[in-house]
């Protein structure tokens, strides 16, 4: 099997298109568009209302996203929370759910005449202004849960990340929640955390893609001295090195997305984090001062790969697990590690 | 040497002052986005702007090393300097060096007084990196000049008394070129703002259209422009704010570090680094001012600098995320890292890019 690829079926490629037409021709709309197409249910059974399909569809619908710098909301609500609703064997196809997977948290929940009431902070909440609920994990004794609430019930700060898309900080004070579901005992709150930074990582991916494509297509369009800047060793290395940044963080998702779980995960985070920090800063070199400008699209990508190289555990904290998992193995093996993930053994 | 010392007491206790009356708050890149003319009113009145300058232009007539201790007291503290900075740097050596006692009269006093705000005009859309390729040119009228075509990237034009523009008189690439002061605001000038990725608005185009500057404002001889333009470009190269433009965010990030933090050697490998850079910019300062501005330590030290400076910006999103942060980092200082993240970009290309750098730097080591 080649990993690599995982993206490539006709179907995929349509699929691919018809995101990129879209995001292409609405603006405000593209929300709503992708709500009306089914897109935004890709990854939930027919069944049960959604529109069918499994995470390389999502991923592929993503990573076209990313790749235009749009802020539809896919990634968290169809990725993350739909994903997170469907280990607990739960569904919902009408409604947009914000995950608040981003950074610990300190909530609580109380039962109280049949309802379950919760209190506590979930700050860099995404998606809360696509989004109708909240999805919050809760620790309750041993096992972790997840509570269903309506985002108007909490205390709302939003605040912009780098690339101006809104994350934000709910408070809430004995809310009561819509559902209380019980997570599978072999998951608990860094999965959620993980599945948030594979989302990143796909979207890292995707505006990796577009990044490569537009530095080579400036480098071989503008011209100094007398010839395309390309043309300058010094460029022709930059250009190199950001295509090999994109591929190294293209393959990290597409490993993790034909083989999920825990390890995979935040192995795509932390690769395509590191990724996006290098070739972020490459592309603008390659630029000069065009890069700068507002105007012009690559700050839109830049901007938000900074953002995403944080969001979702950044690469070091990613890489910290990796290395503590390996080394708590009794004899840890490098190469039966690499072959044979120590998670996969344990499941 | 009890010179240097007292002096930078004088301009730490001036900076101390400022901070005490809340009259700024810190900020990266300080000598291109901070702009303040009554904080640069201040420090004029005070006779810390243009120490190099004739005693008679209001200047101390003082050395490099003098100059370079306020200099680097300014950027450490993040204060708001833009306003007069590209005016001290290299508008004031240039038109002490090539300008007319009428100029002199006019623009010294001011540049002293941190009242002659100067972007300066020399990129354009088809002439970043090679200078040499600027089109746009200055045709002779009755009593002046006309220019015609666009300047690109001028930090701080829309705010500027003067331009400093580079235009072709005549000749091809370096031969031929001429500079120009052109007032602003100025009718015959059109000014388009170009917002940053951050939405800010620092640099601009600058377009002419037979706009006329008298023959007075020329500055320099017909022709000399390169030699000026190159002369002023290592005044602009070899100065602290390539290596201490993000100096505030740091300071700022440090309340709340673990001793033990696994960072500690990283902020060791700043101190390390930024004290070779000032001997470094010791040394240069001196090969300027004895006229020496082909040295291959200046786009050295560029380029060591401003790499460092993009470098602190992964660091300070290191230091944020420090676990072992006894509590988080202040609002001031993730505003001054957002800041800094923004304009790092910049570092490595504004004045020339390391690219291009380290191509003269390499030719220079082949002579
Ligand atoms: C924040 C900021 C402020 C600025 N303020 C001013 C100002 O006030 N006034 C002003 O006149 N200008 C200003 N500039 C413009 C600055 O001088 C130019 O950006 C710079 O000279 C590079 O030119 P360019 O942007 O056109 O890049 P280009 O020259 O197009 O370079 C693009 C890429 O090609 C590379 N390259 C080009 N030629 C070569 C070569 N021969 N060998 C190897 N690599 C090469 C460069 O290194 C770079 O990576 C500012 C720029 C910035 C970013």
């Amino acid at each position: 099997m080649s990993q690599l690829d995982w993206s490539l079926t006709e179907e995929r490629l349509a699929l691919a298109k018809t995101v990129l037409d879209m995001s292409a021709a609405l603006d405000d709309q593209l929300q709503l568009a992708l709500d009306e197409s089914g897109m935004s249910w890709i990854g939930i059974e027919e069944s049960e209302g959604g529109s069918g399909g499994d995470d390389a569809d999502l991923a592929i619908a993503i990573r076209a996203l990313a790749g235009q710098a749009r802020n539809a909301s896919l990634a968290e609500t169809a990725f993350v929370s739909a994903w997170a609703l469907r280990q607990c064997g739960h569904s919902e196809a009408s409604r947009h759910i914000a995950p608040a997977f981003s950074t610990a948290n300190d909530l609580q929940a109380v039962e109280r005449e049949g309802r379950w009431w919760v209190s506590g902070t979930a700050r860099q909440v995404p998606a809360t202004s696509a989004a109708q609920l909240a999805l919050l994990p809760i620790a309750l004794g041993d096992s972790w849960h997840l509570a269903l609430l309506p985002i108007s019930s909490a205390e709302i700060e939003e605040e912009d990340n780098l690339a101006g898309e809104i994350r934000t900080t709910l408070r809430f004070n004995s809310a009561p929640a819509e559902l209380m579901l019980e997570l599978p005992a072999h998951l608990n709150w860094i999965d959620l955390h993980a599945r948030l930074g594979l989302a990143r990582a796909i979207q890292i991916s995707g505006a990796l893609l577009a990044v490569r494509d537009l530095t080579v297509s400036y480098a071989r369009t503008r011209e100094q001295f007398g010839k395309p800047i390309a043309e300058q060793q010094a460029v022709a290395h930059m250009l190199a090195s950001v295509a090999e940044q994109a591929l190294l963080a293209e393959a990290a998702v597409a490993t993790a997305i034909s083989t999920p779980g825990l390890w995979n995960n935040a192995i795509a985070k932390s690769v395509t984090s590191r990724a996006a920090r290098s070739a972020a800063a490459t592309a603008h070199q390659v630029h000069g001062a065009m890069g700068m400008s507002e105007e012009y699209p690559l700050g839109a990508l830049t901007t938000r790969l900074w953002s995403w190289a944080e969001e979702g555990g950044r690469a070091e904290a990613w890489e910290n697990w990796i290395g503590r998992r390996f080394m708590e193995q009794d004899q840890p093996q490098l190469w039966e590690s690499i072959v044979n993930p120590p998670e996969s053994r344990h499941q | 040497m009890s010179d240097i010392t007292d002096l930078r007491a004088e301009i730490r206790s001036f900076v101390a002052a400022e901070l005490a009356q809340q009259n700024f708050a810190p900020h990266c890149d300080s000598w291109l986005i901070g702009f303040d003319p009554d904080f640069s009113a201040r420090l004029g009145a005070r006779g810390l702007i243009g120490l190099m300058l004739p005693k008679e232009f209001g200047g101390r007539g003082l050395g490099v090393n003098e100059r370079l201790v306020v200099s680097e007291e300014l950027l450490a503290a993040g204060a708001p300097v833009a306003a007069h900075w590209f005016a001290e740097r290299q508008f004031a050596p240039s038109v002490l060096r090539h300008g007319t006692d009428a100029q002199q009269q006019e623009w010294l006093p001011r540049v002293t007084a941190g009242n002659a705000w100067i972007s300066i005009g020399l990129s354009e859309a088809d002439a970043g990196s090679d200078l040499a390729a600027i089109r746009t040119r200055a045709d002779k009228v009755d009593g002046g000049w006309a220019i015609t075509g666009a300047k690109l990237w001028s930090s701080g034009a829309h705010t500027a008394h003067a331009i400093v523009v580079l235009a072709r008189t005549g000749g091809e690439r370096h031969d031929g070129l001429t500079q120009f002061i052109v007032r602003l605001p100025n009718p015959a000038v059109h000014i388009r703002p170009i917002p940053l990725i951050s939405g800010e608005h620092h640099f601009n185009e600058v377009a002419f259209d037979s706009s006329f500057v008298p023959d007075g404002d020329v500055l320099g001889p017909i022709g000399n422009g390169w030699n000026q333009a190159m002369q002023e470009l290592a005044f602009e190269r070899a100065g602290p704010e390539r290596y201490l433009s993000t100096l505030p965010m740091l300071q700022a990030l440090l309340p709340g570090l673990g001793h033990s933090s696994p960072t500690a050697a990283d902020l060791g490998r700043c101190i390390a680094e930024i004290t070779s850079f000032r001997t470094i910019n010791q040394r240069v300062a001196e090969q300027l001012s004895a006229g020496a501005t082909a040295s291959i330590e200046i786009p050295l030290l560029k380029s060591l600098g401003t790499s460092f400076e993009q470098g602190t910006v992964q660091l300070a999103l290191d230091l944020v995320a420090d676990a072992s942060r006894a509590f988080p980092p202040s609002d001031q200082a993730l505003a001054l890292l957002r800041e800094a993240q923004f304009q790092s970009p910049g570092f490595t290309i504004r004045g020339g890019t390391n690219e291009v750098l380290r191509g003269i730097i390499s030719k220079g080591l082949s002579r």
